[in-house]
């Protein structure tokens, strides 16, 4: 068996480094169901820079939202972020009482969702809405948040921001109201913004340019961002970095180009070998067999012990930690090498 | 009436479905409503294809294109306004009552969504062998031939027996989108319309089902209308790709001809938002703005609003639909010679083989 582990950090060593925004250690979520304890965050390490594009990639239940949620403090009963710690900006969120932690909501860390109609106020004209936030905030009047408002539309390429902002929700199309939803998360121009499967409900053509138009919003504001998808595309658009999760934990994480090229989890390559991709036009998918684990399953080793084509008996007694088997590329597998010769040929 | 049919009416033999100048326009509902509305929505408004036997032919678009309201006239689940429908050399196009319920044993549905699909209070078994009852395929009191039969169409889509006694809730999404897939194979239909049957799935479920449907053409020789909003997915499981939007087709030809040498602009567009490299690389042909409404769609070229060559011919002439190479169709301007191309075709993907 190899022994290259080094940490079990991502982020490498516990000393912040000088240009970090967001630290999350062995962050557990558990929900407590009548069916027993659901761990969907069961130990997530990673960190974020100022004004890095970080995505996390997962499958449903993967715990992709739930740890975003967590960022957030927006987790509901019955679930509770059991241990960890979340540092953002230096300070300790998990410790900060539910005011401060209010105050920086919509400043300093936004969110968008997947369903954008059902996060606009129905009977509120979208400019109100927009401009609301930064007066709230900034304390900035009416009128110059509404320029503000319609500054920002005008970045994500609405034709006519004015008609927009006169608009009630009902009037919009869902791509045009997941505008309205990222020009509210920003407007505050705040140092993260969690996107939950935010383009996930929209057209590609419509995805692509709204993507676009956030990565240039995002710079203009410095803007950090944490995606959560189950989209491939997406992360490859997006984000320079990226994550995988399985069963509440990040099995890998790395650059975005490597994990396209050189995939070192066998999750990974299951996952890459089963979506259909145009770079790859005539090879067969090679879906991976069985389900993924119920979240209240006790599993003391790796999750993905059950359908993993490369396992030995060790991963089913001990849990694989998250460690880096290359410069900046971390893999939670006792074989990460074995992954991608071995599945793939 | 059999005039309209290019094929004449006469039979032609592997022809499965043969759709000429179909339309349907719903009355548009909304706005004021005292002023009576005399809008209609163009769901769908002048599509023609046909479908041979075993072949695969994928509707692509983006929501609200038509593309789903398309596979519902095919089955007759809907009445089309106008143009006409031939499945299996019998023209369809108005059929009712006992003629109706017959067309239901030549093709068939499988729907986008397993939740809502299945009789939450049937067992699977009941849920399969409902079609196999409605249409008297076993003698009345025939317990044990159709239960023999819902077997076999279990282990054929990859379940077993045991999961006829189970109901829909106990299944995850993956097996319930198989139930439905036996469902609709049942009465052994000659084609079989999958409305988006893998988006409402998890990433490794949508490849197995996949297979699943390239396993089962190969076996049966079905043909399917595969209406997807995902062209990786279509480039997979298909022969022919249909391209659509606001109720048009902008593009029809065999897959390898429309992804490698893609014609229409928005056949381009569709590419590049599917094969993004990253954020850094080129995206002169990334769209703005939306699809046009269904309702009062705009003059001339259905694209022109969005499209990046449009010129002034493209708001006043619709483009019609031309054969460019050997069965690959394409409806645009460019073709004709009145339009020049703005920037240059970028989103030629190299296609092995």
């Amino acid at each position: 068996m190899q022994q290259h582990f080094r940490t079990i950090d991502p982020g490498a060593g516990k000393v912040p480094q000088p240009d970090e925004l967001l630290r999350v250690e062995d962050l557990r979520t558990h929900f407590h169901t009548r069916h027993g304890i659901a761990k969907s965050v069961d130990g997530v390490d990673f960190h974020l820079s100022k004004g890095e594009h970080l995505g996390l990639i997962g499958e449903s239940g993967s715990g992709k939202s739930v740890t975003a949620l967590s960022v957030m403090r927006l987790v509901r009963e019955p679930g509770r972020i059991v241990g960890g710690s979340i540092h953002f900006e230096g300070q300790d969120l998990l410790g900060l009482d539910a005011q401060s932690m209010r105050r920086l909501r919509g400043s300093r860390i936004s969110m968008i969702f997947q369903d954008p109609l059902n996060h606009l106020d129905p009977v509120m004209k979208i400019g109100d809405w927009i401009s609301e936030t930064l007066t709230l905030h900034k304390g900035v009047g009416r009128k110059a948040a509404y320029v503000e408002a319609a500054r920002i539309l005008k970045v994500l390429k609405v034709a006519s921001p004015e008609d927009v902002l006169r608009a009630y929700p009902f009037q919009l199309s869902g791509g045009m109201c997941q505008r309205v939803l990222i020009a509210t998360a920003i407007i505050t121009g705040p140092a993260l913004l969690i996107a939950d499967e935010a383009t996930s409900a929209l057209d590609v053509t419509v995805q692509a340019s709204i993507l676009r138009n956030l990565d240039e919003l995002t710079d203009i504001f410095g803007t950090a961002v944490l995606l959560t998808t189950h989209n491939m595309l997406v992360v490859r658009q997006a984000c320079t970095r990226v994550m995988v999760m399985y069963g509440g934990r990040i099995v890998e994480s790395c650059d975005t180009d490597v994990l396209f090229r050189n995939p070192m989890h066998p999750y990974t390559v299951g996952l890459l070998d089963s979506v259909p991709a145009l770079e790859r036009i005539g090879e067969p998918l090679r879906p991976m067999a069985g389900e993924p684990p119920l979240p209240t399953e006790d599993i003391v080793g790796c999750k993905f012990y059950g359908r993993c084509p490369i396992r030995r008996p060790v991963c089913q007694e001990m849990r694989p930690p998250l460690a880096e088997v290359e410069s900046g590329h971390w893999s939670a597998c006792f074989f990460p090498e074995e992954s991608r010769s071995k599945i793939s040929s | 009436m059999e005039r309209l049919f290019l094929s004449g009416g006469i039979k032609i033999k592997n022809l499965i479905l043969e759709v000429v100048n179909l339309k349907k326009h719903f009355p548009a509902r909304g706005g004021n409503p005292l002023v009576r509305s005399e809008r209609t929505v163009k769901a769908v408004d002048g599509v023609s294809f046909d479908i041979r036997e075993g072949e695969v032919v994928a509707v692509v678009g983006e929501s609200g294109c038509g593309k789903s309201t398309l596979g519902r006239l095919v089955i007759r689940l809907i009445e089309p306004s106008s143009g006409g429908i031939r499945l299996s050399n019998e023209d369809v196009t108005h059929v009712q009552g006992e003629e109706l319920r017959s067309l239901r044993l030549k093709a068939q549905i499988v729907f986008q969504d397993p939740f809502g699909s299945l009789n939450p209070r049937m067992t699977v078994g009941a849920s399969i062998a409902y079609p196999l009852q409605v249409n008297r395929l076993f003698k009345r009191g025939d317990k044990e031939g159709v239960e023999q039969r819902v077997k076999e169409l279990l282990e054929r889509v990859g379940l077993n027996a045991a999961h006829a006694k189970r109901l829909p809730h106990e299944l995850s999404g993956g097996q319930r989108q198989r139930v439905g897939i036996a469902r609709a194979i049942a009465v052994n239909p000659k084609l079989l319309v999958l409305d988006e049957p893998v988006a409402a799935l998890d990433l490794s479920a949508q490849a197995r089902v996949l297979n699943l449907f390239k396993e089962l053409q190969r076996n049966t020789g079905m043909a399917y209308l595969f209406i997807t909003h995902d062209l990786s997915v279509a480039e997979y499981i298909a022969d022919r790709i249909l391209v659509m939007y606001a109720g048009k087709v902008m593009e029809l030809g065999p897959r390898g001809g429309v992804f490698k040498t893609p014609w229409h602009p928005y056949t381009e567009a569709l590419l590049a938002a599917a094969i993004l490299e990253g954020p850094s690389s080129s995206d002169a042909t990334i769209l703005d703005g939306d699809p046009p409404s269904t309702i009062d769609p705009p003059p001339g070229c259905r694209f022109n609003t969005r499209c990046p060559h449009a010129g002034p011919i493209c708001a006043a002439e619709e483009p019609a639909l031309v054969e460019v190479q050997d069965g690959h169709m394409v409806a645009c301007h460019l073709l004709t010679g009145k339009l020049q191309r703005r920037i240059p075709a970028s989103t030629r993907i190299p296609v092995s083989a």
